[in-house]
């Protein structure tokens, strides 16, 4: 046999083990990555207050690097606390950063990083809008009747679905949900919005339209 | 020749070797993601189970308290069922969104679930308040009882083809629009019944929904009217500067335009197609910067009302949050404030703009009533606050506490415990009808 195909065929198979092989680490390592991201201005104020402390020496880049875990070790030992390196409640109440989130504002949270998930990128109004279906869904009858209901409700939103909600939300986001929460409602009543340039379902066409805001359409 | 050979023996023995390891390796990982990806479905098949078992569950005791209502008629025992009944219809509602349904594949369903849950809870609170059924009511009821029974058996029967089978595996198989497993909850519909209507003002009821709109019986106008009543309320903008964007048809019909300012992010505004009266206008504004103080920011709030035609407004709410001042103004009528008519506006106070304005319940509810004198007086009134909160002021009120119903009341703005508390007592009977505690959070003050 030619040797010399055997050896070309020998190295295909091991391009594609070894490529194979890195789409396995993805999976396992993708979750992670997103909580990285996730957390990263939570990230920088740990940062800057244990450089404050005399912690740490780094850059404020907002990555948990090794140079910051030691940081938070060495803080936690000194303050009594399990020292694992990791930022929880204690840590963060020791370094006089609240967690955050209260229980009362979370509802506000959950909503700001839905907003944040599926309009960020709109205009503003257009992310007062989606905050205001969602609640305007809690209010409806054909839907759960809480804010986490409407938003964890299975197949109902796509950043839901594939992990984008838990980015971190921006300003505009929390902005945009205070407001949809006291009150303000662009699409009075809605219940629906979707893109029309994306949306895949045929139903979503029948709802009677009511407005358009950036690239949404709004619905009931 | 040989020597050559040789050489591409070792060749192929060390790429045999490597190739070797990183099948193993591949293998290995494989078998770890598979077994990671299976005990993942399991626990999310678990979870589906658990909310369908829950689901049948509340359904039949529901069903089974529902049929000792009708069959009773009204005793001492209908209030606790007819509460009971309400809560295992609400908690079928979180059971049924906790599964994969495609989004409205079945909002019939869960519309009458969840309506069988607010009616039963108002009936129950009418009972509480020492009233008694009507015969239409008693009659919905009956019926409501029968339509339950048919979804009930419906939902049993279906759940044997659950049982042998697996949710998840039903919901990634997709048919048309929706997903087979809310195909399958769908079918159970065209074997039903039609649900009876309830009647009610109450939660999920279909009035709350459409209310009726008292104070916008103004003459259709043009957008080039409603472009004109702006230029009366933003005095230093050009009417260039303004922008037509289009119509919103839904519960309020407006034109909408987008205004460029230069201090600010352009404004969104919608203007009612009748009467041409500014009803929300929204920015971004993001700048924490404080030039200006709340009260600067409540003139501020009750001029630019003014301008916008809502007149003899008060502040009756205000907060800071970062730069902004939220500002909730209500019509005051004979020293009573007007709860249902709130304005709410939002003041940028690092320049002082308004950068948010919300008028929907006030065009929603304003109208001429005629309120009965009260009752009681405010030094009367205050008896009927528990005696632990200290009292720091009282004031009349309509209050929306009840769905659909406005009470007279006399606010009294309490504290306790270093929490401020504001109790709401009848100013008719001296009923407490409601209490809201102060919550601060890192995000503002919240009445809850």
């Amino acid at each position: 046999m030619n040797k010399r195909k055997i050896f070309v065929i020998l190295l295909a198979i091991f391009a594609i083990l070894y490529s194979g092989t890195f789409v396995f680490m993805d999976q396992f390592y993708t979750s992670q990555e997103v909580e990285v991201v996730a957390s990263a201005s939570e990230n920088k104020q740990v940062q800057q207050r244990l450089k404050e402390l005399g912690y740490y020496a780094g850059n404020i880049d907002g990555i948990i690097g090794s140079q910051s875990i030691q940081a938070i070790r060495n803080f936690q030992r000194d303050y009594g606390l399990t020292v694992d390196g990791i930022v929880g409640p204690n840590t963060l109440k020791a370094l006089g950063l609240s967690g955050t989130s209260s229980y009362t504002s979370q509802d506000l949270y959950l909503l700001a990083k839905c907003v944040h998930a599926e309009a960020r990128g709109e205009p503003y109004v257009g992310q007062v809008a989606v905050a205001a279906v969602i609640l305007n869904r809690v209010e409806s009858p054909e839907f759960p009747n809480t804010i986490s209901g409407v938003i964890y409700q299975p197949w109902a939103f796509t950043a839901v679905h594939d992990g984008q909600i838990n980015l971190e939300p921006n300003e505009s986001a929390y902005s945009a949900a205070k407001d949809a929460l006291n009150g303000w409602d662009p699409t009075y009543g809605c219940l629906y919005y979707y893109n029309p340039e994306t949306a895949t379902s045929e139903w979503i066409w029948t709802r009677t339209t009511v407005v358009t805001i950036g690239k949404h359409v709004f619905a009931i | 020749m040989e020597k050559t050979l040789k050489r591409n023996n070792i060749i192929l023995i060390v790429l045999s070797s490597i190739l070797a390891i990183l099948l193993v390796t591949f293998v290995v990982l494989y078998s770890i993601s598979m077994s990671t990806q299976n005990n993942l479905k399991v626990d999310l098949e678990n979870i589906y189970q658990r909310n369908y078992s829950e689901l049948v569950d509340n359904i039949n005791n529901s069903e089974i308290k529902l049929s000792k209502v009708s069959a009773l008629g009204e005793n001492s025992y209908t209030r606790a069922l007819l509460s009971d009944i309400s809560k295992n219809t609400a908690q079928a509602t979180t059971n049924l969104s906790a599964l994969p349904i495609s989004i409205n594949g079945i909002s019939e369903t869960i519309k009458f679930i969840n309506q069988v849950s607010g009616y039963t809870q108002t009936l129950s609170e009418k009972l509480d308040r020492g009233e008694s059924l009507t015969q239409d009511e008693v009659d919905t009821l009956r019926q409501l009882r029968e339509a339950f029974t048919v979804l009930k058996d419906n939902i049993n029967e279906m759940s044997n083809k659950i049982y042998n089978g697996n949710i998840h595996d039903f919901s990634m198989s997709i048919d048309g629009d929706f997903n087979k497993f809310t195909m399958m909850l769908k079918n159970l519909k065209s074997k039903d019944v039609d649900y009876p209507a309830m009647i009610y003002d109450g939660p999920f009821s279909d009035s709350m929904v459409n209310k009726e709109i008292k104070n916008l019986n103004f003459a259709k106008v043009t957008n080039d009217v409603a472009r004109q009543s702006l230029l009366n309320i933003f005095k230093n903008v050009h009417e260039n500067s303004i922008s037509y964007l289009g119509e919103t048809n839904g519960h309020f019909k407006t034109f909408d335009f987008k205004l460029s300012t230069i201090s600010n992010d352009a404004m969104y505004v919608q203007v009612t197609q009748n009467g041409a009266k500014l009803l929300t206008l929204s920015v971004g504004d993001y700048d924490d910067t404080q030039n200006y103080s709340l009260n600067d920011a409540i003139d501020i709030a009750i001029n630019f009302t003014t301008l916008s035609s809502i007149a003899n407004t008060e502040c009756v709410w205000s907060d800071v949050v970062g730069g902004d001042a939220y500002i909730n103004l209500a019509p005051v009528e004979n020293n009573i404030i007007l709860y249902p008519d709130l304005v709410k506006v939002k003041v940028d106070l690092s320049t002082g703009n308004v950068v948010g304005f919300e008028a929907s319940s006030y065009y929603t509810n304003h109208t001429k009533r005629s309120i009965a004198t009260p009752s009681l007086s405010s030094d009367t009134a205050k008896q009927y606050v528990p005696d632990e909160l200290y009292i720091k002021e009282t004031r009349l009120c309509l209050a929306p506490l009840d769905y659909n119903r406005e009470i007279l009341c006399y606010e009294n703005i309490c504290t306790y415990d270093a929490s401020t508390y504001y109790v709401y007592v009848n100013a008719q009977d001296g009923e407490v009808e409601n209490i809201l505690k102060v919550v601060e959070t890192e995000n503002g003050n919240l009445l809850m």
